[in-house]
């Protein structure tokens, strides 16, 4: 039937109760005389029916008491804003005397560690400062922390350097 | 006691309000929570977590939609995040609850087996159309409702309506059947 491919389009919105009342009245019509729109219509409706039976059958057994006493626990823990606010305090504005002392022995501790390490003397370097060699020497430093030595050696009957 | 009243006497900051307050919807959000997760112990936090962002958050409604719409919206987002960690945290994955069945023996099997390829299937869906099939089909919340929930177009909330009655349609047909 031509007004099959139509109602197709509207079954869900029928179902839905979200059609106007003349569509409404459309597809009610053309569901008295049409069995396969009338199956699929029980078909929305039986998915409809067995999802809600699935999830009611699990919900019978709300642990509703539970609830409360977990949203108790939960109000009663603070909240992440608050734990950084908490921190925050502590940290800059120590509440107990105590407390402040001991933040302040543990940071003069960790200065008098940590203090030699930030002070310490580099690491004298090498230098070369005389060659004994009876071949000319060129001495030139080379990347980082390497110096050169080149020594020249003279080829007999010529002039210059090889 | 009206709605109203309860929710200015929370904001006030009157705690005893809060559980008269929630009464009428605690089944309903752990209803809809089961049906984003399917695992109890979930369902169980997840409504606990509903209700404490509630309570904390309940200064900020200012009655502009009903309260029912802004409670729903909360637990939505707060099942949608639940599922984007599950994904990104395969290692906290936990069982799926076996499906309750009532009745006889035979139809107790029948209903098991529905139950757990209805569990399934609702599983693969994407969260967002899993959302509004419940908002639509166990909560019978209206297209324009499940849209203010959700916040998205009414044509969104249809499309993903049909496709989800798609998917189950296809994995229940074996059952629709037997039906006839």
């Amino acid at each position: 039937m031509p007004d099959c491919s139509r109602i197709a389009s509207l079954l869900e919105k029928y179902v839905d109760e979200a059609l106007s009342q003349d569509e409404t009245a459309f597809v009610k019509g053309h569901l008295k005389r049409c069995r396969r729109c009338q199956k699929e219509l029980d078909e929305l409706l039986a998915i409809r029916k067995h999802l809600q039976e699935a999830v009611a059958a699990e919900v019978a057994d709300c642990p509703l008491a539970k609830i409360w006493e977990g949203v108790a626990e939960r109000l009663e823990a603070p909240t992440v804003r608050e734990r950084i606010w908490w921190w925050g305090k502590a940290l800059v504005f120590p509440v107990r005397p105590l407390k402040a002392l001991a933040w302040g022995a543990a940071l003069v501790v960790l200065f008098l560690v940590t203090l030699p390490l930030l002070t310490a003397p580099p690491t004298p370097r090498v230098v070369v400062e005389s060659v004994e060699s009876e071949h000319p020497v060129m001495i030139f430093q080379g990347e980082g922390e390497t110096t050169i030595v080149w020594l020249f050696e003279k080829e007999e009957g010529k002039e210059g350097m090889r | 006691m009206e709605e109203r009243e309860l929710i200015a006497r929370v904001q006030r900051g009157e705690k005893d309000a809060f559980q008269d307050l929630m009464a009428p919807y605690q089944r309903k959000i752990y209803s809809l929570l089961y049906g984003m997760v399917w695992n109890r112990e979930d369902a169980l936090e997840l409504t606990q977590e509903v209700f404490a962002k509630a309570y904390r958050s309940i200064k900020g409604f200012r009655m502009a939609s009903s309260f029912y719409t802004w409670l729903y919206r909360i637990a939505v987002n707060l099942a949608l995040d639940f599922r984007r960690q599950r994904v990104t945290n395969p290692e906290i994955q936990k069982e799926v609850d076996p499906p309750n069945s009532g009745g006889g023996p035979d139809s107790s099997l029948l209903r098991k087996e529905l139950n757990e390829q209805i569990r399934m299937t609702m599983a693969q869906l994407p969260p967002q159309q899993r959302a509004v099939l419940l908002f639509r089909e166990v909560e019978g919340l209206s297209y324009k409702e499940i849209a203010k929930v959700i916040g998205c177009r009414l044509g969104t909330v249809m499309s993903r309506l049909h496709y989800a009655r798609e998917s189950m349609r296809r994995a229940l047909a074996p059952y629709l059947k037997g039906e006839d």
